[in-house]
């Protein structure tokens, strides 16, 4: 059995075919991904780990829609990204995928109330506020709504950038080290979050990590190696 | 502690200049300016002292303007050395053929000595003495260019100059004790002294100026000689003028040009100063971890400050020297655009106390703005390495603030101290601090209104996150909103102030003359002609109105029994002391007299002398009803008893006298008419055509046309002034351009972070148009509201002028302000637009 039909029938959330990527660098080209192949279903929960430098972030890159492959193609929620330009991937992503990032990438100037409504804001929601805190609530955050990030401790901001990832409730989530940045205790209640966030909302979740420990709790666990997918195996949480 | 710290300092500049080119640029631009204008006003007055004989005309000048020197008083001058003769006067010259043309010209009559020094140049090429012969029974004359055109003639045509005929032989291409350019007054033309009888010009009363140029030939000195004129002939009543005043009128014009030009060098440099102060602040605010990892290896507080001001001090001296080097080439640069304007070439050369009062300015500049920033650095905490929220904020210790004020003190002393009008730069040290605390006051206020219209929902910005964005950028800390208020807004503020000023300039030319004021006046109607004059005048149609009075030419010598020259008199009324007023005398008020105090004399007037003053200055001068005023006509002082107070508004120019003596005071002077006269518009050429057929010795002016040379002198120092102010306004624009700058990186950070949250480019090119366009539209109406009010006090309150204000002026300085900003906005932001997300996102 497919890896991926025990979770839907629908077409894949995520489906990668003979992706490639290759950046100019100051020595000349380098080949980051060498034809990955990765197909996710609607709802399942993807691990992805791998040595620094193996291409795991540019992979996620790739499924935001926030880098162009060289070659083979990215279809997301049955939408081909060759065929979006820059603002068609913007819109896209303004109303299917969510981001968390290790550096939490709030902005400076907004609190976090007004943070997490951006992107609700941006989709014209007349709830954005009210979805917005509701969604700080969720992260344990309602006494801080009108704090700055500067003002917040970094599991607080990362719990911010949880809330505005989740909170117009994309399809899929994509997550790159989010605890990296995070002491362990703090590390530990970002996971359990994001997870219970992920089965609420029935959410495709892309997490990337250095911990095997945190992969195994998804479904499939993925592992990167020389821009290529080594092995795809399922978790034994899933089985 | 200091050769550690200048280690260390010049280790962390090896990063070379990079986000210190604004910082440069601001100090570069200020010392320039002052720099350039103190060299250029020290060059050209290097090039009158090395000229002052042919500007002069000899070693000693004696000048007498209603008689000829006596025989004892030529030999006296002879004495000394060679003796040449001249004789000026305003007059009218016309064209001999019968439709040719008419100009007010400035007459030189001259003798055969003249000039003692120079040489005057004329084309066709020959020596003055066959320009001004007599050739075939008709004298030359040698005329200014502009004159052909004028009276429609060619060389070796005929024209006439009161009843005289000369022939125009040569065109004046240098004179060379003419100080002033003919655009700046009349034409001139030079005849011999020989032909002038002939012109009937020179009667008692004319308005003429006797010149006695001397050169002295080794028996004395120049100073000797004045000495000897000055005590021999203490009654003479001549004005002795030596070499060091060959020029004194264009030296104080040069004097009051290089205060303008130094006040601007200011305002730029004050502006510069801003930018000086975000340059070292941003540079600072990116070495926080250097500086916090210096102290964690155990740097105390002092020597970081020590390591930063080395290098600010380091950098702040590279930006003088550019400033210093653009200085010293500014005369060789500037000079030749001058040539028209001054009467000699400048002095090409180094000036180093110019260049070094620059210098001064430079490093006073440099320490003020840069201080605040570096004792601030000082106290960033070693935590900064681990919390970055905390460092940044907070008050410099109390010393540097002491330092600060002891700093902008000495500052402002020096502007003070080194100006040639003390009093005037003080004030401007006080108008520029006032508005730099306004600025302030309104950045601030513009940051309050920004933070509350972006907070809160249901608020003005909710639901418009690219609105909010630009909002918060607008007053989050080291935003750049204060910066640029402050520093564009005193530039654009000093233009707005100087384009209102013109325009109520302008409006006082062109709508300031009441619908009853006259067309034309005439000057040098003699006694005898005056009833002529008035029939003649009367039957050309169109004329309405004819007002002669009688003019005796006089100088107010003393007040209520003080010498005038040891009077205290209100500056704002001493022109009124200075040299010969035309005074008049009349049994009855003028038609449009206001007496505001006493009453005007009866037909019955005894022995005592009574006098007419203007009330404003009679004020000036501290005098009231009953009290003296003497007055010296011809050599005669006649002391009058003031009966009324007169309320004159000269703005009517209807005919006006400061003072009007009761016809028994002036008995037996001798005295010249002169008469307005009211007509419709289009007579005033058959009026001066009727005139000059049958009274050439009366001078023309037509209002139209005065009021037309008015508006093109101020139209082309209005355009200096513009540019030279713009000086101001660039160092602004810099200051914008390097906040701008500064904030690059954050925009492009702001720009990928909105694009991963669904945000298309016109949604992020929204966010920086609603930025740049509110800090654009906030700078730009306080600049506008500062601007105004100045130029409304200047116009109302020093100037006394009645207050126009031009809407679309104002509202077009609004708009450029906005499209600058947005320019300078975008230029730094485009480049934000397409910046690749993936490499800023990736983990660090």
């Amino acid at each position: 059995m497919s890896v991926m039909s025990r979770f839907s029938a629908d077409p894949a959330a995520i489906q990668l075919d003979g992706v490639h990527l290759t950046l100019e660098g100051p020595a000349g080209p380098v080949n980051i991904l060498k034809g990955v192949d990765l197909s996710v279903a609607q709802g399942a929960a993807v691990g992805i780990v791998g040595p620094s430098g193996s291409g795991k972030t540019t992979l996620l890159m790739l499924i935001a829609g926030l880098e162009r492959v060289s070659r083979g193609n990215v279809r997301i929620a049955g939408t081909d990204y060759a065929k979006l330009n820059e603002d068609g991937l913007a819109l896209f992503r303004r109303d299917h995928i969510g981001i968390v990032f290790q550096s939490f990438h709030l902005i400076p100037t907004m609190t976090a109330l007004e943070n997490v409504a951006v992107p609700l804001e941006f989709a014209g929601r007349s709830d954005a506020f009210d979805r917005a805190e509701a969604q700080l609530r969720a992260v344990g955050l309602g006494h801080r709504i009108t704090h700055y990030p500067g003002q917040l401790s970094g599991g607080e901001q990362q719990r911010v950038a949880l809330a505005r990832a989740f909170a117009a409730e994309p399809k899929i989530l994509l997550a790159d080290e989010p605890t990296g940045n995070l002491d362990g205790a703090t590390g530990h209640q970002i996971i359990e979050l994001l997870f219970d966030l992920h089965k609420r909302s029935n959410t495709t979740l892309v997490l990337i990590t250095h911990d095997m420990g945190l992969a195994a709790r998804c479904d499939r666990t993925v592992h990167i190696a020389d821009g290529l997918i080594a092995r795809d195996s399922l978790s034994s949480a899933a089985e | 502690m200091f050769t550690i710290a200048r280690r260390i300092a010049f280790r962390e500049l090896r990063g070379g200049l990079r986000g210190f080119r604004i910082f440069l640029a601001c100090l570069a631009l200020g010392v320039a300016a002052i720099g350039g204008a103190a060299s250029l006003n020290e060059s050209v007055k290097a090039g009158i002292a090395s000229n002052a004989q042919p500007l002069l005309g000899g070693d000693l000048q004696a000048r007498l303007s209603h008689r000829t020197a006596n025989e004892e008083e030529l030999s006296a001058m002879r004495r000394a050395g060679s003796v040449s003769y001249q004789l000026q006067l305003r007059s009218m010259a016309r064209s001999a053929a019968e439709d040719g043309g008419r100009s007010l010209i400035e007459l030189k009559a001259v003798d055969g000595a003249y000039p003692l020094y120079g040489v005057t140049e004329v084309e066709p090429a020959m020596p003055l003495a066959d320009v001004l012969a007599v050739k075939d029974g008709v004298p030359g004359a040698a005329i200014d260019p502009s004159l052909l055109a004028r009276l429609k003639i060619q060389i070796g045509d005929q024209i006439k100059i009161g009843e005289g005929t000369f022939q125009a032989r040569a065109v004046i291409t240098k004179e060379p004790d003419r100080l002033v350019a003919p655009t700046m007054s009349g034409p001139r033309v030079l005849i011999a002294t020989t032909a002038l009888p002939a012109t009937e010009l020179v009667q008692q009363g004319s308005l003429l100026q006797h010149i006695y140029n001397i050169r002295t030939e080794g028996r004395e000195t120049a100073d000797q000689l004045r000495e000897r004129l000055t005590r021999d002939f203490p009654d003479a009543a001549w004005r002795l003028r030596g070499l060091n005043q060959a020029a004194q009128g264009i030296e104080s014009f040069l004097d009051n040009v290089t205060l303008f030009l130094t006040l601007v060098g200011m305002t730029a440099l004050l502006t510069g100063g801003i930018g000086v102060a975000n340059a070292v602040s941003t540079y600072l605010a990116a070495r926080m971890n250097t500086i916090a990892t210096l102290k964690c290896l155990g740097a105390p507080a002092r020597m970081i400050f020590m390591i930063y001001a080395i290098q600010i001090a380091a950098l702040a001296s590279i930006g003088i020297a550019i400033g210093l080097v653009i200085a010293a080439v500014v005369p060789p640069l500037a000079l030749p655009f001058l040539a028209e304007l001054l009467p000699v070439g400048g002095e090409i050369g180094i000036y180093p106390v110019a260049l070094a009062r620059a210098a001064v300015f430079g490093v006073l500049t440099a320490a003020v703005f840069a201080l605040w920033p570096l004792a601030k650095a000082r106290d960033i905490p070693p935590v900064a390495l681990f919390r970055q929220a905390l460092a940044g904020g907070g008050r410099p210790p109390l010393r540097y603030l002491v330092l600060l004020a002891i700093l902008g003190a000495g500052l402002a002393g020096f502007a003070i101290a080194t100006a040639e009008n003390v009093k005037f730069a003080a004030q401007f040290v006080a108008g520029a601090a006032v508005a730099l605390v306004l600025f302030r006051i309104a950045a601030v206020g513009v940051m309050r209104l920004a933070a509350s219209l972006a907070r809160g929902r249901g608020g003005f910005a909710a639901g418009k996150p690219t609105l909010r964005l630009a909002l918060a950028n607008l007053h989050r800390p080291g935003s750049p909103t204060t910066a640029v208020v402050l520093s564009l807004g005193l530039g654009l503020s000093v233009l707005v102030a100087i384009a209102l000023l013109e325009t109520n300039l302008d409006a006082r030319i062109t709508n300031g003359m009441p619908a009853d004021a006259p067309s034309m006046f005439f000057i040098d109607i003699q006694p005898q002609q005056t009833e002529d004059f008035t029939s003649l005048v009367e039957q050309v149609p169109g004329v309405r109105k004819v007002t002669t009075a009688s003019m005796i030419r006089g100088r107010i010598t003393k007040i209520n029994g003080v010498k005038a020259e040891d009077a205290n008199i209100d500056p704002d009324v001493r022109w009124a002391i200075r040299g010969e007023r035309g005074l008049s005398q009349s049994a009855d008020p003028p038609e449009n007299a206001r007496i505001v105090d006493g009453t005007w004399w009866g037909p019955e007037l005894g022995d005592e002398h009574l006098v007419s003053m203007d009330s404003v200055v009679a004020k000036g001068m501290g005098l009231k009803l009953g009290q003296t005023i003497s007055v010296d006509v011809l050599g005669v002082e006649i002391t009058a008893v003031i009966a009324n107070l007169r309320d004159i508004r000269w703005q009517s120019g209807a005919m006006n006298f400061t003072l009007i003596f009761s016809p028994n005071a002036m008995a037996g002077a001798p005295q010249m008419y002169i008469a307005t006269v009211n007509s419709d518009t289009g007579s005033e050429d058959r009026i001066e055509q009727a005139v000059m057929a049958s009274m050439p010795n009366v001078t023309v002016i037509q209002v139209r046309e005065a009021l037309e040379l008015l508006r093109n002198v101020l139209g082309s120092l209005s355009i200096a002034v513009r540019i030279t102010a713009s000086v101001a306004l660039v160092a602004g624009a810099l200051v914008l351009a390097g906040a701008i700058a500064a904030g690059h990186s954050r925009r492009i950070y702001e720009a990928v972070v909105l694009k991963v949250l669904g945000a298309t480019r016109r949604d992020v090119t929204r966010a920086f148009l609603f930025e740049y366009g509110l800090l654009g539209l906030a700078t730009g109406v306080i600049a506008a509201g500062v601007g105004t009010i100045a130029a409304w006090a200047i116009v109302t309150k020093i100037m006394r002028l009645e207050w126009t204000f031009d809407g679309l002026l104002t509202l077009e300085v609004i708009v450029a302000c906005v499209v600058v900003t947005l320019l300078a906005g975008f230029s730094g932001t485009w480049r934000a637009l397409g910046a690749k997300a993936a490499p800023l996102l990736r983990n660090e």
